[in-house]
């Protein structure tokens, strides 16, 4: 991927939650949801990002088109219409608002994201009052040609959020968040509410609008088995960190981080062939971010933890082309990759 | 609810199925509106308020006979007794009174009405009473009914004055009733204000309000009341004392609802259609107008209705200690405060009758706020 091709260059972001107790609202300590994150986003890829819940995938959604602001860190944004860049750490509000054109997010909850008192029609419309100068009837064309590009009859569109199902309100979701033509669509747990079946139509439906739009994609989830699908990219993090970076192929071929694989053998197959072999399962929670652990966060639950682990932080670093990892051993460990897991189950005897 | 849950499903039906269904837009207020009509007592309470509305508020000139302020000669008289029967058992289709005539009873001291079952006085409609300017300026001397005679009909007996205590309660229903409405849109606009700067604001303000509600809260009411009450200079002409206790009773009425809007407004804000719209660029003013204040209005509704009996009750308390509203403005406490000693209940017992007028007002908003509540609330 050529470097003038890069759309979205996040360095070092870090957002700290302070911790306050007492009537005085004494700081007593941080919650480090997003910690030294960097990842660079081309134009027209799609970068996954997994992570178990409260790891920090969506703070760091959020603090990119600045919904959370950021502790420190530079988002530098370079865009065709502009074609500066556009550097959100020291931003002032005229480049925040701009920024925020070209980053729309999509929402987890359909039914939380669209306000249930207002029309359709209001609804996906509404960001045109803001950042364009058109006519009510231009912003019903509008609103009519995204509605149905995404799927949606247009003349539904004096209906209210309750009166459609969970798929087709986030599809008025996406319609609303591609009104503005924006150029980065950060997708936080867009499907994760949604049936299988229609969980499948959304992500092919994002797939062809990245085809035709040339629009990039954040797609943030909690299981690979999502991120497999849409992404060229994938990125592991835990408690607040990148874990492992590399091409979807290769992160599931040949895992570099222990995280990594234990995502993957918690993949649920529908093989079944499989039925009643056991999976192997990630031991205990997931620690207390206010307060991590020493040396290297996953130690506490990785398989082969050693000393060292426990002492010194892993630093993130290229083990292959393209392919990040932050882990002691990633070059030695023998780590299984999806495929492998999968024919070991299989000749595994049945587990009941 | 049933109602409410069919119309939801026949909703996602797809168009074209029922075309008649399609012409229905299901709003809101059409689904809240559907789940209120469920609730049997809300509705009957809605109508029988706007029932008293009409004849307390807005009419009373009109429906009550005689001017509340009119002295008859016949005091503590008990109430008439309309009858469609003579003494001799005759039916009459238009309903009547017998005159009388109140004598002492030379051995307990107490004064009897005697009837006189030769002269009856019939009760007409549409008949020209004392004069009144209806609303403050319409004049007329058309009342609603009123009895052939030099002697009044007195649906509610008389008071120690004599006068008469069905139109002194029409009136006073007025003023108890619009002095709770008053209050509170006061205590609204201040709970409104302060509760949303509260849950906008946060930091240091959102502190300050709240523990300033924390201490009001702390405060019993009724001597609060009381000491602002005997504030109020004696020489102020009613119309100024019924807003200074309007204003008072509302000081105190705004805190429970000023937690309910700052709560409102923290959930909104973390909402995501909230978050949505801050990620297109609008405006804080906007997203307030368009996303959080439509939201919470139901609530906000709900209530408003349950406070107001609050008011009433507090104007009643107030009036019946003698530190309200004053006379000649007649308030359902102003009224109750004749039945004060026990002397005067045993003897007059009908001077309590108002009293009954202040329950029915209290229980009917209560049970109109809660099927607001009930319609407002989509998880019951």
């Amino acid at each position: 991927m050529a470097e003038t091709n890069t759309i979205l260059r996040v360095q070092g972001l870090k957002k700290y939650f302070p911790i306050q107790r007492g009537v005085f609202r004494r700081t007593v300590g941080h919650v480090h949801a997003v910690d030294d994150v960097s990842f660079e986003l081309t134009k027209g890829e799609t970068l996954g990002i997994v992570g178990e819940s409260g790891c920090g995938k969506t703070t760091l959604g959020r603090c990119i088109p600045r919904l959370v602001e950021p502790t420190d860190g530079e988002i530098t944004f370079s865009g065709d219409s502009v074609g500066g860049e556009l550097r959100v750490q020291s931003a002032d509000k005229e480049r925040i608002a701009d920024l925020r054109r070209r980053v729309q997010m999509i929402f987890q909850d359909p039914m939380a994201s669209l306000d249930p008192r207002m029309t359709i029609f209001e609804i996906v419309s509404e960001p045109l009052r803001y950042n364009a100068d058109l006519t009510q009837t231009e912003q019903r064309d509008r609103a009519a040609s995204l509605l149905e590009k995404t799927g949606i009859r247009s003349d539904y569109m004096d209906r209210y959020p309750h009166q459609f199902s969970g798929g087709q309100r986030q599809r008025i979701g996406i319609a609303r968040a591609l009104i503005l033509e924006p150029e980065v669509l950060i997708c936080d747990e867009a499907v994760s509410a949604l049936d299988v079946s229609v969980q499948a139509q959304i992500i092919k439906m994002f797939k062809q609008l990245q085809e035709e739009l040339s629009l990039s994609y954040l797609f943030i989830a909690h299981d690979l088995s999502v991120v497999e699908h849409v992404s060229h990219r994938i990125m592991v993090m835990y408690l607040g960190k990148i874990a492992e970076m590399a091409e979807s192929d290769a992160l599931f071929d040949r895992p570099r981080h222990p995280y990594t694989e234990s995502l993957l053998y918690s993949i649920p197959s529908a093989d079944p062939s499989l039925k009643g072999k056991k999976r192997r399962v990630l031991a205990g929670d997931v620690p207390n971010p206010a307060d991590p652990p020493s040396g290297c966060y996953f130690h506490t639950r990785c398989p082969y933890a050693q000393e060292i682990c426990k002492t010194t932080a892993p630093p993130l670093k290229e083990v292959a082309e393209g392919h990040h990892s932050a882990c002691h051993f990633a070059d030695t460990l023998p780590l299984k990759g999806y495929q492998q897991i999968i024919s070991e189950r299989r000749s595994e005897p049945a587990h009941e | 609810m049933g109602a409410a849950l069919s119309s939801l499903e026949e909703s996602t039906t797809p168009p074209g199925v029922h075309p008649h269904l399609e012409a229905r837009r299901e709003t809101q207020w059409y689904l809240f509106r559907q789940k209120f009509r469920t609730h049997k007592l809300a509705r009957v309470s809605l109508w029988v308020l706007l029932f008293l509305v009409v004849t307390c508020v807005l009419f009373p000139e009109f429906f009550s006979p005689y001017s509340p302020q009119r002295v008859f000669d016949n005091q503590n008289l008990p109430p008439s007794r309309v009858r469609f029967f003579d003494a001799d058992g005759r039916f009459s289709f238009v309903p009547f009174v017998y005159a009388f005539t109140q004598e002492l009873d030379r051995e307990t001291f107490q004064r009897i009405t005697v009837v006189d079952t030769e002269d009856k006085r019939s009760i007409r409609i549409f008949v020209l009473g004392d004069s009144y300017r209806m609303l403050g300026f319409i004049p007329g001397r058309l009342r609603l009914f009123g009895v052939e005679g030099d002697q009044g009909v007195f649906l509610f007996g008389t008071d120690k004055l004599g006068r008469d205590l069905f139109s002194r309660t029409l009136h006073a229903t007025r003023i108890s009733m619009t002095i709770g409405l008053v209050g509170v849109l006061l205590s609204t606009l201040l709970g409104l204000l302060l509760g949303g700067v509260s849950g906008l604001q946060g930091g240091w303000v959102d502190g300050l309000i709240q523990r300033a509600i924390d201490v009001i809260l702390s405060i019993p009411t009724i001597p609060l009341w009381m000491a602002l009450a005997a504030s109020i200079p004696r020489n102020w002409s009613p119309l100024g004392i019924y807003f200074m206790i309007t204003i008072i009773i509302s000081l105190i009425g705004w805190t429970g609802l000023a937690r309910t809007v700052r709560g409102k407004f923290l959930s909104l804000r973390k909402e995501d259609f909230v978050l949505a719209a801050v990620g297109f660029n609008a405006p804080m003013l906007s997203i307030i107008t368009r996303h959080l204040i439509p939201n919470f209005l139901s609530y906000v509704l709900v209530s408003l209705t349950l406070s107001v009996p609050a008011m009433i009750l507090g104007e009643t308390a107030l009036s019946f200690l003698g530190i309200g509203l004053q006379p000649p403005v007649v308030s359902l406490g102003v009224l109750i405060q004749q039945a004060q000693n026990i002397q005067d209940i045993t003897l007059y017992p009908w001077l309590l009758i108002p009293g009954g007028f202040v329950v029915i007002i209290v229980l009917l908003y209560n049970f109109i706020g809660d099927g607001l509540r009930d319609a407002a609330d989509p998880y019951s």
